[in-house]
């Protein structure tokens, strides 16, 4: 239960209203301050304005927006994975170890290509500008022509 | 040493309600092949509507599938301290949040302070009328788009609470915070909501009244 520190005349303010208003609608107040903060929403018009229209939008969505829900049946498009899980589950320690070692390996394999790729692609652009042009080249298509 | 007599409760304590779900999970963790599919298909409607409010829909199928195998993974260590829905959901909440700090959906950071600059900046669909909004599909579309413009953490609560109803208790393991900072953000988050949801509440209000 929460609890309102109320000013000593025993008043409440707007401020003091509008922070406890979910706990108010909620029922999660004490009833002195229950009461308190229903005697202030009565005579105060912004207040009670507040109120209606916090009250509503939480029932408009408790009551009228229903659960989403997955368009194709998830259990069935799980099953692989779940199968391997389990079966993962099933090895031993050591078959773990081996499991884990051997995903490792094609990691640094896969890894290994992937730079080995971008080092020639590097390499070739570097080397571009050494390259000589073909001094038959020219000759050969005077020929051809 | 025994306890004095006066420590001893005069009837003996019932044990506290077990958790239905316990017992599924130790099933599952004796062989049953349905213990698990039983679970899931008891949890997979409220963790994905709960993963497609946050995530805004093309990946929620992956990612619901993605919190019940992180689940089922970690099943042998579930021991029972909470609610087994509540481990779950707290499981959901760690994919989710990851999954926007991986793919940069929502910068919590960035549109707070991107809506502290443009306040009154909500994405009001003029062409809204009180008929459309009246049929649930459009009300439903409109809820999440204004949910959408949400930051994560204020996002998450309000899902936890108004849309999958939890209990404040419940909410403060998900998320581990105190209950108190549970129900502050909540209320928080459900003004910061009805800011921007007001011009469709004005005109659900008019269309009522007429």
């Amino acid at each position: 239960m929460s609890r309102l520190e109320i000013h000593p005349g025993g008043v409440v303010t707007c401020q003091q209203t509008r922070e406890a208003l979910s706990d108010y609608l909620e029922g999660g107040l004490d009833p002195p301050d229950h009461a308190a903060l229903a005697a202030h929403i009565e005579q105060c018009a912004g207040c009670t304005r507040e109120a209606r229209e916090l009250s509503a939008l939480l029932s408009l969505i408790h009551e009228r927006v229903p659960p989403l829900e997955p368009a194709v049946d998830l259990w069935a498009e799980m099953q692989p994975k779940i199968q391997h899980v389990l079966a993962e589950e099933r090895l031993t320690v050591l078959g773990r170890l081996r499991l884990r070692g051997e995903r490792l390996m094609n990691n640094v394999a896969m890894g290994m290509i992937l730079f080995t790729q971008v080092l020639a692609i590097n390499t070739q652009s570097h080397m571009q500008k050494y390259l000589l042009a073909d001094p038959f080249r020219g000759a050969a298509e005077d020929e051809a022509g | 040493m025994p306890l004095p007599s006066r420590f001893l409760p005069s009837q003996p304590v019932a044990p506290p309600r077990a958790d239905p779900d316990l017992l599924l999970v130790r099933q599952h963790l004796s062989g049953d092949p349905k213990a698990f599919e039983t679970l899931f298909r008891k949890y997979q409607t409220p963790i994905y509507n709960m993963v497609a409010r946050m995530v805004r829909g093309e990946d929620a199928n992956d990612i619901t599938q993605d919190v019940f195998i992180k689940a089922l993974r970690a099943l042998k260590s579930f021991r029972g301290d909470s609610k087994f829905s509540t481990w779950l959901y707290t499981i959901a909440r760690h994919t989710c949040l990851n999954h926007l700090r991986h793919k940069a959906v929502l910068d919590e950071e960035s549109l707070q302070e991107q809506q502290e600059e443009h306040p009154g900046n909500e994405p009001v669909d003029h062409d809204m009328n009180v008929v459309r909004m009246a049929e649930t599909r459009e009300l439903q579309k409109v809820v999440d788009e204004v949910l959408a413009t949400m930051p994560a953490e204020a996002r998450l609560l309000l899902i936890l609470r108004d849309f999958e109803q939890l209990s404040y208790d419940e909410i403060s393991q998900v998320t581990e915070l105190s209950i108190v900072n549970v129900k502050s953000k909540i209320h928080r988050a459900r003004q910061a909501f009805k800011k921007r949801f007001q011009p469709y509440l004005e005109l659900l209000e008019g269309g009522v009244g007429r």
